[in-house]
């Protein structure tokens, strides 16, 4: 073999290092931060080892480049993608959890030319396959300036004039979703309404001014995303040790946080839940879970004493810990006990396709909507799978990864197809604003007069001219009239409408449809409607025309998610097996637990049918039939299960199942 | 023109009588794609208001359970998906059957004239191309008297009245088997369990006539002829498949009838 001579190595060097000078960077920067963290580490974090690098404890997430429409600036768009990277992680305490995908991109572009590299080998082995792709939408950002203005406190006169300067409002719509690469489900969406403005800025250039409210928006999503990590990671954290207790309830405990790196600047609650019986039937799984109380990580929580605050329950948790029991926290609504893509896959899966505005309503809006939507319909992930498909390209990037990793921890070919697809087109939307009247009683003295004239009365004062009032009262508005001699004056009662304020009412109509994907068949088609009523007080800082329809936008799009739920059980809905008998009466069965809580869209206000399925022959045919053999109405909900009380057929259901009958529940009405 | 005239009446009854053979062989929904509605103006808040009234229509049909309404709006969307569900990444996945698009029997079309502000509602098979079944509804009156703006509302309830028509009609033609007696004793039959469910239409409280068929020659054909034996009121739908009956008229009959082993059917009756 021939060596290289210095002449020749050095420019081979120079050029291989301007050629792979980003996968040295990324090589270098991993050794750095490796080297780092593994120093004064507190505990209970993991160990970022040459094999794990912490995959092994937290889900690892490529974090794709942010989006925004047009309408919002480049700029903007990319610091707040950068906010909700560092939100995910980077950059603190957990470097190795999310990577972003330009970095991918870079090192993907270098890995063919190091094909025989001895480093290359070893490092595309420790590339660091991604379950979940992240991203940052930017839907809507809407900047209002509030003028340079003087102001005087009105009552009184001698008071400074203060010189108020421009105050830069921003309202902005944002979505964060992360999904799972080896499903494409979208296992966290959440559309964010956020709000800022640059009041408090010292600043004295205005263009300060902008930035300091913007950095204001990017703290909120960098909150935001490091919430929605927590989400992810779900009910890992366990209550180890009654730390404080005061009358035996529990003040102070400790958590076990192991796989919980990066909590939240701002405080962050906790709710606790005592884990139950785990069912199993017909291929889905259920935790019963019941919650017990919450906890706190208040301001200035130190990472070696791992202490939480008890807001409630402290009672149970106390009572649990002294038993040896360990309480679960959890975060968000994501489900207590991860379920079998087995069991995901028999959910059904749905597609939520662009909403359209043919008619009415503006792209900012049909996208506010849709993503609102998703979000509601998000937090309940035991109801239906939601798919995402516009970041497949970059799910199927990541599987070519994981192919070639030895961490490989996706399984290939576990895609959930969506069954499902939702379309939907603003049909109507409206806006209307009324005044707020309040009548008034203003007691007015009349003039006095040194000199005693006989006078003639003046009518009654007008009232102001900027308020539409009519004035009435006993003197307002007579005729002047000719007195004979001057009585004691007295003082008159005005009566006065002002206006205290604007009423504003917004209203949404949808035209939605859910389409089965296998057959084409419209599954069912609604005028989704949602409305919002606000007043808005004269006095308050809300009286800017463009403030009011920003905040009427975001009350109309949360309500119209908010109410949208039980619209899409119908066809959908799963039928719920009863898990178990909770208790007898004397006339058979009186509360019985039902696979499916919250988690699943069950409300307190649903009734249940418990239904048996028989089959009858008719004309050479096998036909289900369904019969009604109970009636439930709901006790209490939990994420995943829920207790009934039997109303009606207490005896056919203890008959029903003491016969194994087939027997299963459907929502009422649906 | 005796001819003609007679020509024409027997085409009529023979496509009548098509139509009806057809409809009561079926077992599953018949299929129906709402085409979008259109008018004759140029005026763009026409677009709107047409929209409006295929929304009605087509929820119409949905609520009726008799028919499966597909979709074609969306049909880029679905097909790229379904191709999606193709790939490898699917295998060991969640995918929805291949090949099992439902292909539209019948096709609504809509058609408003401005002038004289009718809808005209078109039912047809795509078989045949044959109109089977249609309507009109005056949307003129509910249309300018909101003066500014299109009162949909008021006019799309128009459509909504005038569709239930049409599905009244198209639901009289169906018959369904009645199963047996669900109570009874040794004088009259009170309940009955019907073949037929809110995948047929049915809803509660809605009335069927129970009837028998027999044969009866007439120069030298067989034609068939349709004994009324009950009026039955509808109790409770079960699900897509049954419901159960309740008699309004006829309990005797009805006994009677199910001694004799006869084989029963009902259908809905209409005023």
């Amino acid at each position: 073999m021939q060596l290289p001579t210095t002449s020749t190595f050095l420019p081979r060097l120079t050029n291989f290092m301007s050629l792979h000078r980003s996968f040295l960077f990324f090589f270098l920067h991993l050794s750095v931060v490796t080297f780092s963290q593994s120093g004064n580490r507190p505990p209970g974090f993991i160990t970022y080892g040459a094999d794990a690098l912490g995959r092994k404890n937290q889900p690892s997430m490529a974090v794709l480049p942010p989006v925004g429409v047009e309408s919002v600036p480049t700029s903007v768009v990319q610091n707040a993608g950068e906010a909700f990277h560092k939100g995910l992680g980077f950059g603190t305490s957990m470097p190795f959890a999310t990577i972003k995908k330009e970095k991918f991109d870079e090192v993907r572009l270098i890995l063919p030319y190091m094909e025989k590299s001895e480093i290359a080998k070893s490092y595309r082995n420790e590339a660091i396959p991604c379950e979940y792709l992240g991203r940052l939408e930017f839907n809507r950002l809407k900047t209002i300036v509030e003028k340079d203005s003087i102001r005087q406190d009105p009552k009184n006169p001698k008071s400074p004039i203060v010189r108020v300067k421009n105050v830069y409002h921003f309202f902005a719509n944002v979505s964060i979703t992360l999904t799972e690469v080896a499903t494409s489900k979208m296992v966290i969406n959440e559309n964010l309404h956020l709000v800022s403005n640059s009041r408090e800025s010292n600043a004295n250039a205005p263009a300060a001014d902008s930035i300091a409210g913007l950095n204001k928006l990017y703290d909120q999503i960098r909150n935001h995303a490091s919430r929605s990590y927590l989400q992810l990671l779900g009910g890992v954290g366990t209550i180890d040790s009654l730390v404080e207790e005061k009358k035996e309830k529990a003040k102070y405990v400790r958590v076990d946080l192991s796989k919980i790196l990066n909590l939240p600047s701002l405080g962050t609650t906790f709710e606790v839940y005592e884990l139950g019986e785990k069912f199993t039937k017909d291929g889905m799984e259920y935790q019963h879970a019941e919650k017990i109380g919450s906890i706190l990580r208040e301001d200035g929580y130190r990472y070696d004493t791992r202490l939480f605050k008890v807001l409630d329950g402290g009672k149970r948790i106390a009572e649990m810990l002294k038993a040896g029991i360990k309480p679960v926290c959890v975060m968000g609504s994501f489900p207590l006990s991860a379920k079998s893509p087995e069991a995901q896959a028999l959910l059904p899966s749905l597609l939520v396709d662009t909403f359209q505005y043919k008619v009415k309503g503006s792209p900012e809006l049909a996208k506010m909507l849709q993503e609102k939507l998703i979000s509601s319909l998000s937090t309940k992930p035991q109801m239906l799978n939601l798919v995402n498909r516009k970041v497949y390209d970059d799910i199927e990037t990541e599987r070519a990864i994981h192919s070639k990793s030895k961490y490989d921890g996706a399984q290939a070919g576990i895609t959930i197809g969506a069954d499902y697809v939702l379309s939907a087109d603003i049909q109507d939307y409206s806006y209307k604003k009324e005044p707020i009247k309040k009548t008034i009683e203003k007691t007015v003295e009349p003039p006095k007069s040194t000199t005693p004239t006989p006078a003639t009365k003046p009518a009654a004062t007008p009232p102001p001219a900027s308020t539409d009032s009519k004035t009435r009262g006993e003197s307002a508005a007579k005729p002047a009239t000719t007195t004979p001699a001057p009585a004691a004056p007295k003082p008159q009662v005005i009566k006065e409408t002002v206006i205290t304020g604007t009423k504003v009412n917004a209203g949404i109509r949808v035209d939605a449809k859910l389409i089965s994907v296998k057959t084409g068949e419209i599954i069912w088609s609604k005028l989704l409607e949602g409305g919002a009523e606000k007043d808005f007080p004269l006095d308050a800082k809300v009286s800017d025309k463009q403030l009011q329809l920003e905040m009427m936008n975001t009350l109309l799009a949360t309500n119209f998610a908010n109410g949208q739920v039980f619209a899409f059980l119908q066809g959908i809905a799963r039928p719920l097996p009863i898990l178990k008998v909770v208790e007898l009466n004397k006339k058979g069965v009186d509360k019985v637990m039902i696979g499916g809580g919250s988690l699943a869209g069950i409300s307190p206000f649903m009734a249940l049918q418990v239904i048996e399925e028989t089959t009858e022959v008719v004309d050479n045919q096998s036909l289900k039939r369904e019969t009604v053999v109970a009636e439930l109405r709901s006790d209490t909900i939990f994420p995943e299960t829920s207790i009934w009380n039997v109303k009606k057929g207490e005896a056919e259901l203890q008959a029903k199942l003491d016969g194994n009958a087939k027997i299963y529940c459907k929502i009422k009405g649906l | 023109m005796r001819h003609t005239s007679f020509l024409l009446k027997v085409s009529g009854s023979l496509l009548l009588l098509l139509f009806t053979g057809l409809l009561s062989a079926q077992i599953t929904k018949s299929s129906i794609w709402v085409a979008p509605f259109s008018h004759d103006t140029l005026g763009k808040k026409y677009d709107q208001y047409m929209v409006d009234c295929r929304g009605a229509a087509l929820r119409t049909l949905l609520a009726s359970g008799r028919f499966s309404v597909v979709d074609r709006d969306a049909i880029k969307e679905l097909e790229s998906e379904r191709q999606l569900q193709k790939s490898e990444s699917f295998i060991d996945g969640k995918v929805v059957e291949q090949g099992r698009a439902v292909g539209a029997e019948f096709i609504l079309t809509g058609k408003m004239s401005a002038k004289t502000g009718l809808l005209s509602l078109e039912i047809t098979s795509v078989e045949t191309n044959v109109k089977v079944e249609g309507g009109e509804c005056n949307l003129k009156e509910g249309f300018f008297s909101g003066g500014v703006g299109l009162p949909s509302g008021y006019t799309t309830g128009k459509v909504r009245k005038s569709m239930s028509e049409i599905l009244s009609r198209w639901l009289a033609r169906d018959r369904y088997t009645i199963v047996r007696a669900l109570e009874e004793d040794e004088k009259s039959v009170e309940k009955v369990l019907l073949a037929a469910g809110s995948t047929r239409g049915i809803r509660k409280d809605m009335v069927l006539e129970v009837f028998y068929t027999s044969s009866e020659i007439v120069d030298s054909l067989e034609i068939e002829r349709d004994i009324q034996v009950a009026e039955m009121k509808v109790e409770k739908v079960e699900n897509g498949n049954f419901s159960v009956l309740k008699e309004k008229k006829g309990k005797k009959e009805l006994r009677l009838a199910f001694d004799e082993k006869r084989k029963l059917y009902a259908r809905i009756k209409t005023k």
